[in-house]
């Protein structure tokens, strides 16, 4: 006997997952940068880009797992000369809304240079199990979206504890709460920007290779995962990487039993309403304080 | 491409090799020119294999025929001056071609004013010929009449007792869903359920998790390329079965390379003629075409272009010997090309009395497996079937990977 | 032993001008008292000397070096700390690891090692670095908050968390210490161990320059004070002569009123 609730849940839950590793990166660099980047999505179409061309060279599983680290390096990199220059010349001299115009305007030339260069044509990555699926009774799903499912787990709880134990951590967590006195305890904001971003968009570019292996890859693919990261970062209180953890999955359980049991129409509006909701009655986020 | 189309412009003339006998004038409109020039040269390499053909036979009772090219660009205005030309300056018989629903509207329109037969080769909007114009015709199939072969096959061969909807929420999904109901209601299908998703979507294991709960018989899904491929792919990961009916657009090689195997057992419609070479007559134009242009595949455009003249000839052959009084002659072909019966690429071309041809429609296709390569093959109706219609069977049955 | 030395230090904020030709000379080891009514740029200076601004005109020069170009952690890493009139400490952070954050990026590991190299150095339970927690627990200890050591900072009554900042301060080693007002806000009593504090940092060898308005700190604490006035050093000396300087008088009592 298959459970449909239960089978809505784990689809949840694989989504996502998904959903937190791109929304950790957006909301942590907005925590400590206070930058809303509405091209973190496409960062994670970077990232699909090079599973793509990183498979067609060397398919299988060493290809996958490769895709991974090239894409998390990758994207880290580009992060790193956006970041250096795009971003930062901004941060001190212009507004909060310069800095999103600008961000747009990078999310829409992103795409395009994309359109030119990898062409419209929708791909899908070759998935290393062969298809296999997994039926457990009163769920089905495929190998391949447990992987995706685990492998977004090992990265959100290796990230959690690089900045709950590293210095560097420290440093980035500190930054966020107080950029001035952080600079005064001698930390290198320019240097924890830099490693926020190049971090941040290495998590965009791994969510994009998981995203595009459970669906696809083509240039526009960025907007979906932009708006579900913003709608989670809303939700988890900006900056509050924990946050944005819990509220991926909160999401992606919320879509699917909304869609299953509300109205499948209004399943991408679901967020919205509960975005809505929450910033009605608890404007900082599900897990968000009130900070200075 | 300028200089052709300035030519195009200019009512550039191929007449055939200079006979003793005058030729007979038709008139052919088409976007030559703009975003749809390509498709519109395909439909002119149709017509003119046709118009090799007919002349290579001797012409028409004796006349050689000279088509005059009128371009349209797929603009309402552009169509009616080029038809008004046509029509007037080069007295043509009859006005064929044509391409746009918005354009034949307009010159269909024109051309009935002018009491002057106008038979369309390709457009789709009902428009066209429910005015009541009694000298327009069409030579393609209307839009409702696009899911004709897929409404057959249900109530012929597959006759499902329960039927699922999981279309795309735009005016094609819902336009087509409106369709397919009435037909589930006439062959006494239960609708389970109506879902939809939007353009761009790309998770839709919601969905087919609600799918998988319901079991259809039969899931109808209207989706362009990427959607359809997702679905199918998800569908396999989910492990849900159904059969699969969508309008067979979707069916080109992205979606093939996006699926790999999985699309298996997926169905849809199909005009293209090298799907139905088991057809004879399709077979002999798809020979003759890559004779005529060697290392081109004829595609749908190509066929309604062939056989749009091949219509407008054998209703002149009809005709018999013109008066030379243009008003009557024009008559003469109209009534002519009521009786027509004729057998070419598309299938059989009757028409009713509204003008539409009635008797062609897509073929069904489903994607089958050959060497584990998925492609879409005829399996309806059995006069045009390449392959045999094939039950889905259980993912776990499956050998392709 | 000359420490600091403004020179003719002058800062503009658009056509405002918040510091005029200040000059002043700090030695080492002593305490010196900035004082002046509100407005009259003392905070200004202080984010002058720790970086956080830029003078429009003329030098800081620290140890004989001009630092006036310097970025805030570059004049921080040379041995410069301060403390802010409305605290700033990490608050989601423990009172611990608020301490441990100055010891994370001291310029001697270059910044790869700061990204790969400590990965585990944060909690003291660890043990990879017994020494910065040990230096940690014992700048808790001399402010008194080694009670509060696993405390999420939010938590930390007002006094707590001034002292705290205190520590956090001199976690980064200071050679000069800049106290921002450290007994606004806090009752008599907190005001006396506040004292205490400051003059054990003092003991210390640090060298301190404070604002304060509470008149009973800055007497008792301070071996000179330095006036400021409409951005203008107005007067400098010991405690007693500055009190019967006519000009500083005339500055606060034709000023406005406060505390």
């Amino acid at each position: 006997m298959e459970s449909l609730f239960l089978q809505q849940v784990v689809n949840g839950l694989i989504v996502g997952s998904v959903y937190s590793l791109i929304a950790v990166g957006l909301t942590m660099i907005f925590g400590v940068m206070r930058i809303s980047n509405f091209a973190h999505g496409d960062f994670s179409m970077v990232g699909a880009y090079i599973a793509v061309f990183l498979l067609a060279w060397v398919p299988g599983w060493m290809g996958w797992v490769g895709s991974l680290l090239a894409a998390a390096a990758g994207v880290g990199l580009l992060g790193i000369l956006v970041e250096r220059g795009v971003f930062r010349p901004l941060l001190t001299r212009w507004t909060d809304l310069d800095q999103i115009m600008v961000s747009i305007g990078l999310f829409i030339l992103m795409e395009n240079l994309a359109q030119l260069f990898f062409g419209a044509t929708p791909r899908t990555l070759s998935d290393p199990f062969g298809g296999v699926t997994v039926n457990m009774g009163l769920v089905s799903t495929s190998a391949m979206r447990l992987l995706c499912f685990a492998m977004a787990m090992v990265i959100i709880i290796v990230l959690e504890v690089y900045l709950n134990r590293a210095r560097m951590g420290v440093a980035i967590q500190a930054t966020a709460q107080n950029r001035t006195a952080a600079q005064l305890m001698g930390i290198n904001i320019n240097l924890i920007y830099a490693v926020t971003f190049a971090l941040g968009s290495a998590l965009a570019g791994l969510g994009g290779v998981l995203y595009g292996t459970l669906f696809a890859i083509y240039p526009t693919m960025g907007a979906i995962p932009t708006l579900k990261a913003f709608v989670v970062t809303i939700l988890g209180g900006m900056g509050n990487i924990r946050g944005a953890i819990f509220s991926g999955f909160i999401l992606g359980v919320a879509e699917t039993l909304g869609g299953t049991y509300i109205s499948m129409e209004y399943k991408h509006a679901i967020g919205f309403v509960i975005i809505i909701l929450v910033l009605l009655i608890i404007p900082n986020g599900l897990f968000g304080r009130s900070e200075k | 491409m300028a200089l052709l189309a300035l030519a195009l412009c200019l009512g550039l003339t191929l007449a055939a090799p200079a006979g003793a006998a005058e030729p007979i004038k038709v008139g052919i409109v088409g976007p030559f020119t703009g975003s749809l020039a390509h498709n519109a040269s395909e439909m002119k390499k149709g017509m003119m294999l046709a118009l090799d053909q007919i002349n290579g036979q001797g012409g028409v009772n004796g006349r050689p025929l000279e088509l005059i090219f009128g371009d349209t660009s797929c603009k309402p205005a552009n169509g009616v001056a080029a038809a008004k030309k046509l029509l007037s300056r080069d007295k043509v018989l009859v006005l064929g071609g044509g391409y746009c629903s918005s354009v034949n509207i307009a010159t269909s329109e024109v051309a009935n004013a002018e009491k002057t037969p106008v038979v369309v080769a390709i457009a789709i909007s009902p428009t066209i010929t429910n005015r009541g114009l009694k000298y327009v015709f069409r030579t393609s199939p209307n839009s409702p009449m696009f899911l004709q072969g897929i409404n057959n096959w249900l109530a012929e061969v597959k006759k499902p007792k329960t039927v699922a909807f999981f279309m795309e929420n735009s005016d094609y999904g819902r336009d087509g869903q409106k369709i397919w109901e009435a037909q589930c209601k006439k062959i006494g299908a239960k609708v389970l359920d109506s879902f939809y998703f939007e353009i761009g979507d790309t998770d839709f294991t919601t969905q087919i998790s609600k799918l998988k709960q319901l079991k259809p018989d039969v899931t109808f899904n209207i989706a362009s390329t990427t959607e359809a491929a997702l679905i199918q792919k998800q569908a396999k990961e989910l492990n849900f079965v159904t059969q699969w009916i969508g309008v067979g657009g979707q069916f080109t090689q992205a979606y093939f390379k996006m699926t790999g195997p999985v699309s298996e057992f997926a169905m849809g419609s199909s005009l293209e003629p090298t799907k139905a070479m088991k057809d004879p007559v399709t077979a002999a134009f798809v020979k003759a075409y890559q004779k005529k242009y060697p290392g081109s595949r004829p595609g749908i455009f190509s066929s309604q272009g062939y056989d749009n003249l091949m219509v407008i000839a054998d209703a002149l052959k009809r005709a018999g010997k013109l008066s030379g009084n243009l008003a009557k002659d024009r008559d003469k072909v109209r009534d002519a090309l009521k009786a027509t019966d004729l057998k070419l690429s598309q299938g059989a071309i009757k028409f009713g009395p509204d003008g539409q041809v009635f008797t062609v429609y897509p073929s069904v296709v489903q994607v089958q497996l050959k060497n584990c390569q998925p492609d879409t093959y005829i399996i309806y109706p059995a006069s045009r079937a390449a392959a045999k219609y094939l039950e889905p069977t259980p993912w776990s049955k499956r050998q392709c990977k | 032993m000359r420490l600091l030395q403004t020179q003719k230090v002058t800062k503009y904020f658009g056509g405002l001008c918040a510091l005029k030709e200040v000059s002043f000379n700090l030695e080492q080891g002593e305490v010196m008292g900035l004082i002046g009514p509100n407005g009259a740029g003392k905070t200004t200076l202080i984010n002058i000397i720790s970086g956080a601004f830029h003078p429009s005109q003329g030098k800081v020069v620290y140890h004989g070096r001009d630092i006036s170009r310097l970025k805030a952690h570059q004049i921080n890493v040379l041995g410069i700390a301060r403390t802010f009139q409305v605290v700033r400490i990490f608050k989601r952070l423990t009172v611990l690891e608020n301490v441990l954050t100055a010891m994370v990026d001291r310029s001697k590991e270059g910044p790869w090692k700061l990204v790969w190299g400590s990965f585990f150095k944060r909690v003291c339970a660890f043990k990879q670095d017994p020494e910065a927690c040990a230096t940690a627990e014992g700048l808790l200890a001399s402010v008194g908050l080694l009670r509060y050591r696993d405390e999420q900072a939010e938590n930390l009554p007002y006094a707590m968390a001034k002292r705290l900042e205190i520590a956090r301060a001199l976690a980064t080693r200071p050679k000069l210490l800049l106290l921002d007002e450290p007994s606004s806000g806090l009752n008599p009593a907190e005001q006396n161990e506040q004292i205490k504090i400051i003059r054990q940092i003092n003991e210390q060898g640090v060298t301190i320059l404070i604002i304060e308005h509470v008149m009973k700190v800055i007497m008792d604490i301070s071996h000179r004070l330095i006036v400021l006035h409409y951005g203008e050093k107005i007067a400098e000396g010991t405690p007693k002569e500055v009190y019967s300087d006519p000009l500083v008088v005339e500055a606060y009592l034709g000023g406005e009123a406060h505390a």
